[in-house]
């Protein structure tokens, strides 16, 4: 097996990350998601203008309530899954590199106060993008880096 | 040999085995594999006789004969003019394209269009491929049945309904839509309900459809004990989107069958009207709302009116644009509240919300090499009953009664450099400035011999208050690739140097009050869940992300690391209105560990788990993992769920729960389905459903049972049992997909 | 018996001559009008 750092100076990793065309976000969390990896791949430098690789990525995200409260129809906390189904095109010969799925789960706790719990389970929403963004940028990175 | 007659002018094609003519009577006998082709029609015949001069036609022996409309007509003898426009058949059988049966002694061919049978059996049933004679699940037979072209129905008169076999109703006629038709007026199938207190009810609804783009359904429903209740649908569709009117009303006929003195016991005459609307204004902006007007407070929840039915009604209106990068969120919030409490305390302690804006903004070009997003939230509330909960010397005040508006601006830079040798160096910048003004009763004045708050809490005034953070987040991405797999373990560090946060606990909480530390906020630069905490003081989080990859389709990640406070004041240590960050595992200098993990499998097995773990002995103080299968035949998961101790915080108990769902497909026609909620500590099952349903060809059926153990009454209703019985054709719901 | 089912824009149920409607009515693509907030986006 071969051990080496992902952005090692000679391999051309960094490069082909900075040059990836995600496809477009119908819902905020999908967005979430997309932002995160354009910036995790171009290190803030944005999308390119060409890119020689496509991910088309389909996020989902579900909420579920935890905790039950049998006495007064509530539930006292909940979690926020949000998942990615994603395929990596290299555009040159339109081969598909690796597609696969990943989710990831964050936690909130709920009270009665409604608000309160729609915000919360927003910024779950957002960490939970955060990280699944990472996870799939990982993919993307063993990918390329092949 | 073929008879060519030109297709072009209209004429009739025929050809067949041999034919023979016959001049003087200027007739045609076609014998073997006849087959005729005019004007959309095709014939396949054994033997026609044409008579060219009359324009008749005459068939025998396995007829088939395919309409322009897709209809199938097979039949043994057919006596047609030759532009199949009218005539006579004998013993047929007619196969619609959306897979219904007529089949009928004689039938009668009437102006191209419509198509008379005598003692015609009607359905949608395929027939048992063993033994084709055993009567379908269900089919009506009818003395005359005529199949209407112009009004695209399907007549059946003195029509007598058979369930497997057994005659179950007489109807003097009915009439049922043909395959071109997506809508039509008239009577849908009945559902049947079972709901505690409000008796057993069958409802009946009558669909009418106003214009291709208007209609209306109104659905009496008869219940044993309380009577008559009216539910009404009125549906409009625009060219940019859609408006829905719902009205409901009951006249109760004994609400002392509800516990006494409840919201339900303490009415008659009570029902709800609510409309929705969703618009978009173009590909990137919609628009919205849901508002929702009733009698008392726990209609619509008592008598699960469709679009109502929650225990929380969220009344709401929407201005949404997503564009390519940037979001924008304008919305107010009324929360209605639907229990069995006459006062309605619990929707009087709501915040209602006019407005809470969130723009999220990302600049399109870098600037300095990096990326520059602002967020900015509004958000304004009121309240008119305080939300305190009784806590020893910490009491927590989820709702101030008053007013509270929050503006809220922050800017954060960050870029990433890519280090020789594999290390990533990120910078971040940030800075936010928030605008308040608070004029609410301050928690020391709502009870002071009952409640008391320790923080110093700011009232009656308009604040300002800021947040500038330096950080900086080191990687060192490590690829492991072996001939199979790839792994990448990355260690990763962040510190963050601020000042403290300003007046903390001295505000009041209502959009940051969840807060649990677990593995996705461990990297967050402020890790409370809303704006009205900020987080201040100097903060370093140390971890590791490990995400491998296979060949063979599994996937596994984790996250693993802990959060240590090393000056200034710990945000998770303040007071605060509801207590957030106290018993979180981040109040002290050195956090509790926290760790995530995933594992996806290619056979539809997949685990995701968080958990938070005591710093000292390892012991899990929160725990949240799930296990789940989705399958061909089955679907399930199962989650659990634990929270140790928060005595401050939440509950001073721990708690532990199992939730389990699942949906087996028996076979293609029978499926299972059920959940429930194990509460371990008191050993009680509570939110449980159950149900099966059968599905083919031309039957859905469906029945549901589930309740809930409301054991202080907060519910009108707390078992429910739902069938639903449908004869594809015959008054069919098809929406969506 | 009746049924229920999906309605159709108005311009899309005007092209369908009959008060049922036809089956394959396509749906028209809507026009990217401008709104007074498309600078935030």
């Amino acid at each position: 097996c071969q051990v080496r750092p992902l952005y090692d100076s000679e391999g051309a990793t960094a490069a082909r990350l900075g040059s990836i065309s995600f496809s477009e976000a119908s819902t905020r969390v999908g967005q979430e998601v997309r932002n995160r990896l354009i910036f995790l791949t171009s290190g803030g430098a944005g999308e390119p203008a060409t890119a020689d690789y496509d991910v088309d990525l389909k996020v989902s995200s579900s909420v579920s309530k935890l905790l039950l409260i049998d006495s007064s129809d509530t539930a006292r906390a909940a979690k926020v899954t949000v998942s990615a189904t994603y395929s990596i095109t290299r555009n040159s010969d339109s081969q598909i590199l690796k597609s696969g799925r990943r989710s990831a789960v964050a936690l909130v706790d709920y009270s009665i106060q409604e608000f309160a719990n729609t915000r919360a389970v927003l910024d779950a929403e957002d960490r939970a993008a955060k990280e699944l963004a990472e996870l799939v940028r990982a993919d993307i990175a063993t990918a390329l880096s092949r | 040999q073929e008879l060519k007659a030109p297709e072009s002018d209209g004429k009739l094609l025929l050809a067949a085995d041999d034919l023979v003519y016959n001049r003087d009577l200027n007739k045609v006998t076609a014998v073997g594999a006849v087959q005729i082709n005019y004007a959309g029609y095709k014939l396949v015949a054994q033997k026609v006789e044409y008579d060219q001069k009359s324009g008749r036609l005459t068939a025998t022996g396995n007829i088939e004969l395919v309409e322009p409309s897709g209809n199938r007509v097979y039949a043994d003898a057919m006596d047609v003019t030759d532009t199949f426009a009218d005539g006579f058949v004998n013993s047929l059988r007619i196969e619609t394209p959306d897979n219904t049966r007529l089949v009928a002694e004689s039938a009668e061919r009437v102006g191209d269009r419509d198509m008379i049978l005598h003692n015609g059996v009607y359905t949608a049933c395929l027939p048992c491929a063993e033994n084709p004679e055993k009567p379908p699940l269900w089919q009506v037979k009818a003395q005359k049945v005529i199949q209407n072209g112009e009004t695209h129905t399907i007549r059946l008169e003195n029509a007598r309904f058979e369930f497997l076999g057994l005659p179950l109703v007489y109807l003097p006629f009915i009439e049922v839509p043909d395959h071109t038709v997506k809508r039509k007026s008239g009577f849908l199938f009945p559902t049947m309900r079972l709901n505690e207190n409000v008796g057993f009810g069958v409802t009946v609804p009558y669909y009418y459809v106003i214009s291709g783009s208007m209609d209306a359904t109104l659905s009496p429903t008869y219940f044993s004990e309380q009577g008559l209740l009216l539910e009404g649908e009125f549906r409009q569709r625009f060219e940019t989107g859609s408006h829905t009117l719902r009205f409901a009303g009951i006249d109760q006929r004994d609400p002392g069958t509800f516990t006494a003195n409840t919201s339900d016991a303490l009415e008659d005459k009570r029902g709800m009207v609510q409309s929705v609307g969703a618009f978009r204004i173009n590909p990137r902006w919609t628009f919205g709302w849901d508002v929702m007007l009733q009698s008392d407070n726990n209609f619509s929840h008592t008598y699960d009116i469709t679009g109502a039915n929650g225990s929380v009604h969220t009344n709401t209106a929407y201005l949404t644009g997503l564009g390519r990068r940037n979001y924008f969120d304008l919305r107010a919030f009324y929360f209605d509240v639907q229990d069995a409490d006459p006062a309605s305390k619990r929707e009087d302690r709501q915040a209602k919300v006019f407005p809470t804006l969130d723009y999220d903004y990302t600049a399109p070009q870098p600037i300095a090499g990096g990326e520059l997003t602002v967020k900015t939230n509004l958000t304004h509330i009121s309240r008119t009953l305080d939300d305190t909960v009784e806590n020893g010397s910490f009491d927590r005040f989820r709702g101030l009664p008053g007013e509270y508006t929050r503006l809220t601006s922050e800017a954060v830079w960050q870029r990433t450099l890519t280090v020789p040798g594999g290390l990533l160096l990120t910078p971040i910048l940030s800075a936010r400035a928030d605008g308040i003004n608070v004029d609410m009763t301050s928690p020391n004045a709502i009870d002071p011999a009952r409640f008391g708050y320790a923080g110093d809490f700011h009232n009656n005034d308009t604040l300002a208050r800021g947040m500038v953070t330096a950080g900086l987040e080191a990687r060192y991405p490590i690829l492991i690739s072996t001939a199979s797999s790839s792994h990448i373990i990355e260690p990763i560090g962040q510190i963050f140097v601020r000042p403290d946060e300003q007046y903390a606990g001295g505000l009041p909480n209502e959009d940051a009050q969840s807060f649990v530390f677990d593995g996705t906020n461990l990297f967050e630069r402020d890790k409370f869940s809303g704006f009205d905490r900020m987080e201040g003081g100097t903060r370093a989080n140390l971890g590791i992300r490990y995400t491998g990859s296979f060949d063979n389709g599994w996937g596994l990640n984790g996250v693993f690391g802990q959060s240590y406070h090393l000056a200034g004041l710990n945000s998770f240590a303040t007071e605060d209105l509801v207590n957030a960050g106290a018993d979180s595992g981040l109040e002290e200098d050195v956090s509790d560990f926290v760790t995530m993990f995933g594992v996806e499998t290619p056979f539809g097995i997949s685990l995701t788990g968080n958990m938070r773990l005591d710093k000292d002995d390892f012991s899990p103080e929160r725990t949240g993992a799930t296990l789940a299968y989705s399958g061909d035949f089955l679907t399930s998961s199962v989650t659990y769920t634990h929270i140790s101790s928060q005595p401050i915080y939440a509950d001073s108990t721990s708690t532990d729960e199992v939730q389990g769902s699942a949906t087996v497909a028996i076979n293609d026609n029978w499926s299972v389905f059920g959940s429930a909620a194990w509460d371990m500590n008191n050993n009680i099952v509570s939110k449980r459903t159950a149900g099966f349903s059968y599905t083919n060809e031309c039957l859905v059926f469906t029945l549901l049972y589930s309740d809930d153990r409301d054991v202080s009454n907060t519910s009108g209703v707390d078992r429910k049992i739902g069938a639903r019985l449908t004869f594809r054709t015959l008054g069919d719901i098809n929406i969506g997909g | 018996c009746g049924r229920k089912g999906d309605l159709d824009p108005p311009s899309v149920a005007a092209q369908a001559d009959t008060k049922y409607g036809k089956q394959g009515a396509t749906q028209p693509a809507q026009p990217d009008k401008p709104f007074v907030l498309d600078p935030l986006l």
